[in-house]
């Protein structure tokens, strides 16, 4: 991939993570002094993953951990009180789905066609998320809680 | 007159903020059924009437498009309000649902007013 290919789509994810925490997360979003140090190394990691295909494919992935996954589930559905595991897991999930979604047509255009998967949801130790910390991630302080989003493009695209 | 919609989407939580969203209207809504998949989603309209059908198009089991398809082809469903709300943004893809027949499109990430307002477009007619 180019650098000005590397650089359209990190400023594409950049806009879209930030769109859609602020509009659809309720969350007031901050650029991130840093990557993986802005993520507390004793806690476990959520990453959640969308593979797509089409005129490209690979794989969109948000990292987080349990505070940002809470406090997401918890504006989306406008609760008070503290929301369930599955609800924290779908509310990641479903994040994944709109950010890929709306990052792709950002960057290829609305005359390209997607097929995306369904959302996975992993969870990973510190040294286990090393691999989505690269020069393709964007990280950001949503509601003052870190959350990085990255991708890989398949080698034949 | 109250309404019944069917919201078909693999979500758990776009099931639920849909929910929340249409219970501070005053959209007069009997019942908000849920299907977490287009067969299922199938089953349901098989089973209950529906007077309007949110629909997502990436579902494991049978998409949003598939759904479509069998549903239109029923005679009993070929007008049957539907409204796609999903991340798709291909013009194609959104040309393609057109022609089997839908009543709107929202993108996500929907804002409770977008929601509302196709809601009450629709219903207005009737």
């Amino acid at each position: 991939m180019s650098k000005s290919d590397l650089s359209k789509i990190k400023d594409a994810i950049n806009h879209v993570t930030t769109m859609i925490l602020e509009d659809w997360g309720m969350m007031m979003v901050d650029p991130a002094e840093g990557v993986k140090d802005i993520f507390s190394n004793d806690n476990k990691f959520f990453v959640s993953v969308v593979k797509f295909k089409g005129i490209v494919g690979g794989e969109y992935s948000i990292v987080c951990q349990q505070e940002f996954a809470n406090i997401l589930a918890r504006n989306v559905l406008g609760l008070d009180e503290e929301p369930d595991m599955q609800d924290q897991v779908d509310a990641l999930k479903e994040m994944a789905n709109v950010l890929c979604g709306n990052m792709l047509t950002e960057c290829y255009g609305t005359e390209a066609i997607f097929d995306l998967t369904p959302p996975e949801i992993r969870e990973h130790t510190s040294s286990e998320v090393d691999c989505f910390f690269n020069d393709r991630t964007v990280c950001c302080m949503a509601d003052d809680t870190p959350v990085a989003a990255t991708f890989s493009v398949d080698s034949s695209s | 007159m109250s309404y019944r919609f069917l919201v078909v989407d693999d979500s758990s939580v776009v099931r639920k903020a849909l929910r929340k969203t249409l219970a501070m209207t005053d959209i007069a809504l009997s019942d908000l059924l849920e299907a977490d998949n287009g067969q299922n989603g199938l089953r349901v309209v098989d089973d209950e009437w529906v007077d309007l059908v949110f629909l997502d198009i990436n579902m494991p089991v049978m998409n949003g498009v598939e759904f479509l398809k069998v549903l239109r082809s029923k005679p009993d469903f070929k007008t049957m309000p539907v409204v796609i709300v999903s991340t798709e943004g291909s013009t194609e893809r959104i040309k393609e649902l057109e022609e089997l027949g839908i009543q709107g499109y929202l993108r996500k990430p929907v804002s409770p007013e977008e929601l509302v307002a196709k809601v009450k477009e629709i219903l207005g007619g009737k």
